[in-house]
């Protein structure tokens, strides 16, 4: 069995990450393993086609491969959503999203991009998950990738990527209704979010607070956790009441879940120390024990990753970016923009691939139809050209044949001409009554001719003659008369034209 | 992509690849008829050459049974000049009437009568009277003759008078190969 090959591009304000990773068989996760990593840095003042060159150079240097990449998109660009919507086809659903967000966007719904996707399906209503970014925001990640020499991927919201990692790897995430926290922090960007697996429950992206001496500032973090409970809460509650009341235009994170957050999975960038305080703080301000709350870190990295490589910023988020293309757990929440043609799915690859197959193998079959038909010709010819002095000696043959056939039929004619007068006389001897006589004979060949004679009854004669298919031809020529000694006289010819009365006889 | 689309474009895949395993098998089937026209030509003359060449172990024995019995024929012809010939048929036919007690009253040589195939054919014609068993020994003499002797013509008259025939027969033989002029 092939093995199937993905590649993750975590594209952060600080750096970037690629890693490529192969599924080996039907093993599942256990089949898991990274074939190449690399990561890197950059400083926020670098340009963006230097960033693409920086990128060119290192999918050169590393040979990664570029099939199934999936490159992620800070989520602090965009809007996450969780919708609840009337039971619509695929069409309208994002045109229904457009119309429910337009209040909340800040620009006007044609020139955003969405990510989304349908989580729950009640009869006459559907749970979904969007993601909305300004198309122009992901222009510039789209420039970056163009100069990096990478033009088929697929857009990921970062926050996928560690969602992806989270539900095949996490222990917490093996049951219904449990759900963990997921929070990175970054010098640039704090997230938040609330994953069951049922798909992220809340999120919430904001940037990293910072004390007057520009450290980041625990206090603020602790604030916006608990925020962060209290909007669960009023959401858990406005989304209880709107699903008892089926409302479609509901909207709220938690709509029809039950809110129970058992762990916390934490990303610090900063010093051990540092981190024990961010850890128990965030465990303190969302009400779970510190034994609840670990680092990214702490989960089973995928097999060819050192413990030192798995800690680096971005290396889980990457890895769940190719889970995207590799994993059950793929979110499906990839990004498209208006008038880009989406990647083909599944059944439209299929499609295509048969109908390659059929032309392939029409074209196969007419090439092969006219190359059998090609050299069954020139088998034929050289049969032909091998066997031509043979076929000249059988020609030659029956040309021989039938020269000697003639010959025989003609030898045999005249034998039969010899003999004609012994012929004639036996059949007379059988046909004619008894007293007749000839007086006159004349035989030509192998007929006769004429004939005349005595008869006592010359209708009686005639009648034996002509009963006879050797004398059929002959005719009366001249009157019947009788002579002296009563006897009928008779004279008797074949008319001019006529056939030998052998040759009918046969 | 659209569904409908999506249906559609299965649809014509699956009409496709009908159309192409139809085709592919079905020329299979349909071999003859499909084959271009020179090339049904050419299994013609194929299969008429292989008729030929089934045909020769017949065609050698076949000519070898003709040629036996062509050439037993063709040794009972003169091997003579014209002229030869038709003194040698002469002479034979003189001494088959003196066996048959057959009086021939005239002889009419024929120099050139039609031939028959590469043989040059000489004649006579003789006539005069005699019995009716004199005539039928004759002619059945001529049958017995080592060479052959054709007979074209005969005419027989009974003569009132007496209990004679009177008789005209035209004999003829075959003569040529290497004795010809």
């Amino acid at each position: 069995m092939l093995n199937k090959k993905a590649t993750g591009l975590d594209l952060r304000a600080d750096g970037w990450t690629l890693l490529a990773m192969e599924k080996r068989g039907r093993a599942g996760k256990d089949g898991l393993a990274v074939v190449n990593f690399l990561q890197g840095k950059w400083d926020p003042g670098t340009g963006l086609e230097a960033r693409g060159e920086i990128l060119k150079a290192a999918l050169r240097r590393e040979k990664f491969s570029r099939r199934g990449l999936v490159v992620s998109l800070p989520a602090g660009l965009g809007q996450w959503e969780r919708l609840v919507l009337p039971g619509l086809s695929p069409e309208l659903v994002k045109k229904a999203l457009l119309a429910n967000l337009a209040a909340k966007l800040s620009r006007p719904p044609e020139e955003m991009a969405l990510a989304y996707k349908k989580r729950q399906e009640e009869a006459g209503a559907s749970e979904v998950e969007t993601f909305v970014c300004p198309q122009q925001a992901v222009a510039s990640y789209r420039q970056i990738l163009r100069h990096a020499g990478l033009h088929r991927y697929s857009l990921l919201p970062r926050p996928y990527g560690i969602a992806n990692y989270l539900l095949a790897f996490s222990e917490h995430l093996r049951r219904d209704g449990q759900q963990v926290f997921a929070i990175e922090i970054s010098s640039v960007e704090t997230e938040v979010f609330l994953l069951g697996r049922e798909g992220i429950i809340h999120h919430r992206s904001f940037p990293s607070p910072l004390t007057p001496e520009g450290a980041y500032n625990l206090e603020a973090l602790a604030e916006e956790l608990k925020l962060t409970r209290f909007l669960l809460r009023k959401k858990r509650g406005t989304g209880e009441r709107a699903v008892g009341a089926r409302a479609p235009q509901a909207a709220g994170a938690g709509a029809g879940y039950t809110v129970n957050p058992v762990f916390a999975y934490l990303f610090s960038p900063f010093s051990e120390t540092e981190s024990v305080a961010v850890l128990k703080t965030v465990a303190e301000s969302l009400g779970l024990d510190p034994e609840q709350v670990a680092f990214f870190s702490t989960l089973r990295p995928p097999a060819g990753l050192s413990a030192s490589e798995w800690e680096q910023p971005g290396v889980l988020t990457a890895a769940g970016l190719a889970l995207e293309s590799l994993g059950a757990t793929g979110s499906g929440m990839r990004l498209s923009l208006p008038g880009e043609k989406e990647p083909p799915g599944r059944r439209e690859f299929f499609s295509w691939s048969l109908l390659l197959m059929a032309f392939l193998l029409g074209a196969g079959g007419i090439f092969f139809h006219f190359d059998t038909l090609r050299k069954e010709r020139v088998f034929l010819r050289a049969w032909l050209q091998r066997q031509e002095p043979e076929l000249v000696g059988v020609r030659r043959l029956l040309a021989k044949e039938e020269r000697l056939r003639e010959k025989f039929s003609r030898y045999s004619a005249l034998e039969k001409e010899r003999q004609f007068f012994f012929t004639f006389l036996a059949e007379w001897e059988r046909v004619v009554p008894p007293g007749t006589i000839i007086t006159s004979l004349t035989l030509e060949g192998n007929r006769v001719s004429r004939l005349s004679g005595q008869t006592p009854s010359f209708s009686l004669f005639y009648e034996a003659l002509l009963a006879s298919p050797f004398f059929k031809d002959l005719q009366v020529m001249e009157g019947i008369t009788t002579n002296p000694e009563g006897l009928e006289v008779f004279h008797l010819a074949v008319p001019a034209g006529v056939g030998r009365g052998d040759e009918r006889a046969k | 992509m659209n569904p409908n689309r999506k249906n559609i474009l299965l649809l014509l895949v699956i009409i496709c690849s009908l159309a192409v395993l139809a085709w592919w098998f079905g020329a299979f089937l349909l071999r003859s008829s499909r084959a271009p026209e020179d090339l049904k030509l050419l299994r013609e003359r194929v299969s008429t050459a292989r008729g030929l060449l089934e045909q020769k172990d017949r065609l050698d024995q076949e000519i070898g049974r003709l040629e036996e019995t062509v050439a037993l024929w063709e040794s009972r012809f003169y091997r003579l000049p014209r002229e030869s010939a038709l003194a040698e048929l002469v002479a034979a036919l003189d001494r088959l009437a003196a066996e048959s007690g057959l009086n021939v009253r005239e002889k009419r040589l024929h120099r050139r009568l039609p031939m028959l195939g590469e043989w040059e054919k000489v004649g006579v014609t003789i006539n005069g009277r005699g019995e009716f068993a004199g005539v039928t020994g004759f002619l059945s003499s001529l049958v017995r003759e080592e060479k052959v002797i054709l007979v074209e013509k005969i005419q027989l008259a009974a003569d009132p008078r007496g209990g004679l025939l009177s008789y005209q027969i035209t004999l003829t033989t075959l003569t040529g190969g290497e004795g010809m002029d």
